[in-house]
């Protein structure tokens, strides 16, 4: 026989040789490490003779439990894959908060983390993922919008447009909804990725959908704000700008808040009405945040704004090293930026004074995260940052193979994000 | 068969019970329930009107009024109609300078000078382009020039200077000194907006004063920032929401050295108009001693 006496599983013996063992040899191996007891000097499999918290009283229940279920008897009882027993060690570390110190000590080591898992698509993800009912949905310039397990990154579904998918999907009541270069609204159905209805507009679509109200609102490059009916997928107004609408919609105070490439800024109330407007000089691809009284948002004319959400009359503006078509996040009365001269800035949302600002190697096109007390920013530069959001300094940074242009989205202390490198990935937060 | 008759007069024995009820002595509401009643039909009046008062008075030891104020309110033209506009001012001379009076007046001309000619358009005409200058960088530049002026024609001179600027449900406030602006909350709680420059209040700060020494500190008046004073200033500009159902004051530090933030909440609780409440609490601090000019703002969002 093949195999460590003492490490090796009872039905190795057997000549069964399956993953299932290697499973046992790791928790033999983390009982020997624990209690330091060399498996090979004790009876054979008399672990359940031997509990670990007998012989080192500081190792956690929890732990104890994963070590134990891992050196289970019965390969039947045992977890039934790696995966299985790394959720069960993580779980159980962050109960028992071992895992902050881990983690610490790892990436100052290492330099780097990785991934729990990534995907890879057939062309750049430049995107934002969305996150919803234990899936990650993200869309592709190679015409998909892709379904995946959230918890291992597995292949779920795919559902194939006729143009880039660059539009972050959104999800109401099992439907997902999003544009696509190929001018149309797609509304898909989240479980099996069947087409449910589409909706044309006159051009193609870069901005998001945003569902309130019983209705859809998405921007597209013919100058339109559509609002579409959420159950028909008919039209229910349409307002005319004056550019191209690449921002995505925000819904506030019974408002529809949006910019448009010239550099109109637009507050479109639910019947399709204009009722206010504000000129910045150069686009306003940026989407829209409202906070409190205030809207924020950024222009490629090296501004971040603040103005009275009611009346669209400027509170302050705040200079940036050039422009931006970075989406603002808002956390704690800060203001988080990204801009093309590769800064994230930290700004005082009732004073527009800068508190910090962080420099990454190249333009900042995605948008900030706000999660817990970080803030989680990707840059051209290949990187996704993580700041604390407080002071701006940096705690880690994942390097991608291409590209990050879209946003991350942060679920249960999992960031997701894609890159141009064409993957998607899943990252301990 | 009584099952039936249950069922049948279910209905009619349900009532007789909310009868009771409404039988029942009637207890006045309490101050919660009154408050989500107000904020409950706030939200269904669409236009909203803002109000003001003002008192002053020289006070009783002093014979020169150094304090200024401005108060203006209107509404003002756009692509909304209606959105409420106030510019609230008060400014206090340094007392000892030559030109006290002299530099809180001009400042306030200035200033206000500065910011209505902003807003011009908006109050006195149909507006045909859009507000450009954000309100920040409006009550920014007006401080600017108020200092370069006292400055010139108050040589030696300086004044405090504090001033609310009230565009819809937001008030940018600018400051320098130790005149205060302060929001007053319908449930009986006052909060300083404002910081003061002062002396004192530095080095209670820096921890060289309790609050019992601070209170008694004899250069209480002394500012280590003023308007007109020093190269360049720093001012202090930011943005708050209206208090919702209650009050904005501004006032200078002939009131608020002498009358307690309880009496100053008495005095407006207890009073039936906006200007009686100014009035009384001219009348609290004359009745301290009246040691210093009194000036206050009182302003009120209805809707």
């Amino acid at each position: 026989m093949i195999g460590t006496e003492g490490y090796s599983p009872p039905e190795q013996y057997r000549g069964e040789a399956s993953p299932l063992a290697d499973i046992y040899a790791l928790g033999a191996t983390l009982h020997h490490a624990l209690t330091r007891r060399d498996p090979r000097l004790e009876p054979p499999f008399s672990y359940a003779e031997r509990p670990i918290r007998r012989i080192n009283s500081r190792v956690s229940l929890e732990v104890e439990a994963v070590i134990n279920n891992a050196l289970q008897y019965n390969p039947g009882e045992r977890f039934s894959s790696a995966l299985e027993m790394k959720n069960a060690l993580v779980a159980a570390a962050r109960k028992t908060g071992a895992l902050s110190k881990i983690a610490a000590t790892s990436i100052m080591s290492a330099g780097g983390i990785k991934p729990i898992w990534a995907f890879k698509c057939e062309d750049e993800v430049r995107g934002t993922p969305l996150v919803y009912q234990g899936m990650v949905y993200v869309g592709c310039y190679d015409n998909n919008l892709y379904a995946l397990n959230a918890a291992e990154g597995k292949f779920q579904w795919k559902y194939p447009t006729d143009g880039g998918v660059v539009s972050r999907p959104a999800a109401y009541e099992n439907s997902l909804f999003f544009g696509s270069e190929d001018k149309r609204l797609h509304v898909v159905n989240s479980r099996t990725g069947k087409l449910i209805w589409t909706y044309y507009t006159g051009g193609p679509i870069r901005s998001s959908p945003r569902v309130a109200e019983g209705h859809i609102f998405i921007g597209s490059d013919d100058h339109v704000l559509h609002a579409v009916n959420l159950n028909t997928g008919r039209s229910v107004w349409q307002f005319t700008s004056a550019d191209q609408v690449r921002s995505t919609p925000f819904v506030a105070n019974e408002l529809v808040y949006f910019g448009c490439e010239s550099g109109d800024f637009y507050a479109v109330d639910f019947h399709g009405a204009m009722k206010w407007r504000y000129q910045a000089k150069r686009a306003v691809t940026s989407s829209p945040v409202v906070a409190g009284h205030s809207i924020f948002f950024a222009s490629t004319d090296r501004t971040l704004y603040c103005l009275d959400a009611r009346n669209g009359w400027a509170v302050w503006r705040f200079r940036l090293g050039k422009g931006s078509v970075s989406s603002p996040a808002i956390a704690d009365e800060l203001v988080f930026v990204g801009a093309a001269d590769g800064f994230i800035y930290g700004v005082e949302a009732g004073t527009g004074k800068e508190m910090w600002r962080f420099r990454t190697e190249n333009q900042v096109s995605g948008s900030p995260v706000i999660y817990k007390d970080c803030v989680y920013c990707g840059s051209v530069d290949g990187n996704l940052y993580c700041l604390e959001y407080r002071s701006g300094r940096e705690r880690w940074r994942f390097k991608t193979g291409g590209a990050i242009t879209g946003t991350p989205v942060i679920f249960d202390d999992i960031v997701y994000i894609g890159s141009t490198d064409h993957q998607v990935y899943a990252l301990l937060a | 068969m009584a099952e039936f008759f249950r069922k049948l007069f279910g209905a009619k024995s349900k009532r007789s019970l909310t009868n009771r009820s409404d039988s029942a002595t009637t207890a006045p509401l309490s101050d919660q329930q009154i408050e989500s009643i107000i904020n409950g039909q706030a939200a269904q009046v669409a236009t909203q009107q803002l109000t003001s008062a003002v008192g002053q008075s020289v006070g009783k030891q002093r014979e020169h009024n150094e304090d200024s104020l401005v108060a203006i309110t209107a509404t003002l033209a756009g692509n909304t109609a209606g959105i409420p506009f106030g510019l609230y001012v008060v400014a206090d001379g340094m007392g000892g300078h030559q030109f006290g009076e002299v530099a809180s007046n001009a400042a306030i001309h200035v200033l206000a000078g500065e910011i209505m000619r902003k807003f011009h358009s908006f109050l006195f005409s149909v507006p045909t382009q859009q507000p450009d200058d954000p309100l920040q960088e409006i009550m920014e530049t007006a401080f600017q020039d108020a200092h370069r002026l006292v400055q010139r024609e108050a040589p030696g001179s300086g004044t405090t200077l504090t001033a609310a600027l009230v565009v819809g449900q937001q008030i940018t406030i600018g400051h320098v000194g130790d005149s205060r602006a302060y929001a007053v909350y319908p449930a009986g709680r006052i909060e300083q907006l404002t910081h003061d420059h002062s002396l004192v209040k530095r080095l209670e700060e820096l921890g060289h004063l309790n609050k019992e020494e601070a209170a008694n500190f004899p250069h209480r008046n002394v500012l280590i920032r003023a308007l007109g004073q020093g190269e360049t200033l720093e001012i202090d500009v930011f943005t708050v929401p209206f208090p919702r159902n209650g009050y904005l004051m501004l006032c200078s530090d002939g009131l608020w050295g002498v009358v307690t933030d309880q009496e100053i909440l008495r005095s407006i609780s207890n009073a039936p108009t906006l200007q009686r409440a100014c009035q009384n609490m001219v009348d609290a601090a004359n009745t301290a001693g009246g040691p210093d000019n009194i000036t206050v703002v009182l302003a009120q969002m209805i809707g």
